[in-house]
């Protein structure tokens, strides 16, 4: 009764006209970053995080989170009409979305994608709803064991579940670890690895880091290649799917939605992942695995499915623990602390309109999505037809202001640009940003737990090992590193075999 | 093996020794009492190893042997250093020439490479940069600089 009554609450804020439009404005951007192969939500959220500057803390957030969610809707229309996903997300939509479009079926797959990120995307919420105050208040008796053991699953996560090498994985954690270390030090102010240069006393800002890495590095690569979007030329009808196709989809929807539920949570986890497991899941369990990669409508509904659910429940350890679970989230993360909310335990007490509101306007911005992807896919297919040539410098621009206007200082567009080199060349590399921003982000609550843990326990390491959480997170944290190193030799072992 | 692996090892390996002295200077404490250069000596004596163990790695696993110009075979890199290189001088010149005129100049050249006709790209320059002045100076009230001419 008591979240009913805080959902309300949450309603009567969401629906204030100024938040009622930033929320749709949110949902807009989303859908029009995913619907643009190679500008993610990351990118987005950073370059717009400073617009956001001149409004309250709630519309902020609020606008922001759509651009999330939004991106999710957005991607699987560039994945089904084009074959290329608008952002990592949707790269699994592309498998089947595309052949069913080919098939003169794009109609039934945008349907089914839009509609089942709706149904995926409101069951997360409600599971948002429901588990995060019963969080809050877990989490108002961890102390900085127990906080230290999370953060340490989430790099343990973000580095076992990354795309490339994972010993590259780990030094890209590491090395957002040591960047977050310039700056005052929290413990006793001093100051570190500043080199007397006045801008580095309060640290490198999120917001440039991220703008450069994502943002920056995409335009640079994509200066470097020719290529022409050709859009499929196909007539977009019968967007509701029909009596059948629902019936194919139902189950891969609701697989789908649980999936996307609890890998949100998970810390590394996330709905690009999601995503995977699911369509290997429904691969596994067909009747007719052969139908997939060929239009099979679950491969479709199951990632969409997946990857709302993702978007809405990750955002349950941030809200509640303070622990961003994803890049994305340690964008957002950076965002709340830019408008003065620090996210976790003491969220829901101290700024219940920002919680429930941000909670509630997603409600609201599902509906909105819903609305805005289905009648309006012809618009986003022009999207998909306006020439790079006109977009990137377009985009370098807003990265160029966005910088500027975090503090109205050259530094941070030097500190961006620097960082968009870094990133082209990460790519170059075979180095991913996820982990470095993740760590960069965690990093001074890190430090701050390992260091208040060492001080309770004078010295004692066995602090960590006495606490039901924090052991529990440790030992999590010891089957992934496990795994990893027993997959590294099985592996080794099958090399010297085939040699 | 990967030459991109080494080098990058390399460079992490500098950058792992350079954390290393700093935090020594800044003061690594003790277990009971951490200092100030305590997370960051751990964080870097982890880095150095990871680096040193990809160094290794690359020496015993039989990769495929890469070049570090195979990442840009094929490629218009040109274009990327330019970008850079503009990038550098616009950084510079922002504050002193205002940004109207520092962002108009490298908006010509950004919609110049996309190979348009010149009133084109001059069109697209002047829009983007008036649009943009509009949007965050006028609506968003970001203070944008001036420069020498003071708009």
């Amino acid at each position: 009764m008591e979240t009913l009554h805080s959902l309300l609450y949450g309603f009567s804020v969401a629906l204030q006209p100024n938040h009622l439009f930033f929320c749709f404005l949110g949902c807009l951007l989303g859908t029009l970053i995913g619907v643009i192969p190679g500008l993610g939500p990351v990118a987005a959220i950073s370059i717009l995080l400073p617009v956001t500057f001149q409004v309250d803390a709630t519309s902020a957030i609020i606008m922001l989170a759509g651009i999330y969610y939004g991106a999710m809707y957005g991607g699987s229309t560039t994945s089904i009409l084009v074959n290329v996903p608008g952002e990592t997300a949707s790269v699994v939509t592309c498998l089947d979305g595309y052949q069913m479009a080919c098939q003169g079926r794009a109609g039934a797959a945008l349907g089914i994608a839009a509609f089942g990120s709706f149904i995926a995307g409101t069951l997360g919420l409600i599971g948002l709803l429901l588990v995060a105050k019963p969080l809050s208040s877990l989490a108002l008796q961890f102390g900085p064991p127990e906080y230290l053991a999370i953060i340490l699953l989430g790099f343990t996560f973000v580095t076992y579940l990354s795309h490339g090498s994972m010993i590259k994985a780990i030094m890209m954690a590491f090395l957002g670890l040591m960047l977050s270390m310039i700056g005052l030090d929290p413990i006793n102010s001093q100051q570190r690895m500043t080199f007397g240069v006045l801008n580095l006393f309060e640290g490198l800002g999120i917001a440039p880091i991220a703008m450069g890495l994502f943002g920056v590095s995409e335009v640079l690569l994509n200066l470097e290649t020719v290529v022409s979007t050709q859009v499929i030329k196909t007539k977009i009808k019968n967007l509701f799917p029909s009596k059948l196709e629902w019936m194919q989809a139902k189950w891969a929807l609701l697989r789908g939605t649980v999936i996307g539920f609890f890998m949100g949570i998970l810390p590394g986890g996330g709905p690009i992942l999601s995503t995977f497991i699911c369509y290997g899941v429904e691969k596994r369990i067909a009747k007719d695995p052969s139908r997939f990669g060929k239009g099979a409508i679950e491969g479709v509904a199951a990632p969409e499915a997946a990857n709302n659910a993702a978007a809405s429940t990750s955002f349950i350890p941030l809200l509640t623990l303070g622990i961003p679970p994803n890049v994305i989230l340690a964008v957002l993360f950076g965002a709340f602390l830019i408008h003065g909310i620090l996210p976790g335990p003491f969220l829901i007490t101290q700024h219940p309109d920002v919680f429930w509101g941000v909670i509630s306007s997603m409600y609201i911005g599902n509906v909105m999505l819903l609305i805005l992807n289905l009648p309006l896919i012809p618009l986003w297919v022009q999207v998909l037809k306006i020439p790079d040539k006109y977009l990137y410098p377009l985009i370098l621009l807003f990265c160029l202001i966005g910088a500027y206007s975090i503090d109205n200082n050259v530094f941070d567009v030097g500190v961006m640009v620097a960082f968009g080199i870094v990133g082209y060349l990460f790519k170059k590399f075979g180095y991913e940003g996820a982990p470095l921003i993740l760590a960069f982000v965690l990093g001074p609550m890190f430090e701050v737990n390992l260091r208040r843990s060492l001080l309770m326990s004078q010295g004692n390491f066995t602090i960590f090992f006495t606490r039901p959480i924090a052991v529990g997170a440790l030992l999590v944290c010891a089957t992934l590193i496990g795994l990893s190193l027993y997959q590294f030799f099985k592996k080794t072992a099958q090399k010297k075999a085939a040699a | 093996m990967d030459k991109r692996d080494t080098i990058s090892s390399l460079v992490w390996f500098a950058v792992g020794i350079f954390v290393l002295i700093s935090s020594i200077r800044l003061g690594i404490g003790n277990f009971g009492k951490p200092g100030p250069g305590f997370v960051s000596f751990y964080a870097g004596i982890f880095f150095i190893g990871f680096t040193v163990l990809m160094l290794i790695m690359g020496f015993i696993e039989k990769k495929e042997a890469a070049k570090l110009s195979d990442s840009w075979k094929g490629l218009y890199w040109g274009n990327v250093l330019l970008i850079v290189g503009a990038g550098m001088i616009y950084l510079l010149l922002l504050e002193p020439l205002g940004y109207l005129l520092a962002t108009f100049g490298f908006m010509l050249l950004l919609f110049g490479l996309g190979k348009m006709k010149p009133w084109i790209v001059l069109v697209c320059a002047i829009l983007a940069v008036t649009g943009s002045y509009y949007l965050f100076h006028i609506l968003l009230k970001v203070p944008l600089p001036k420069g020498i001419f003071s708009f």
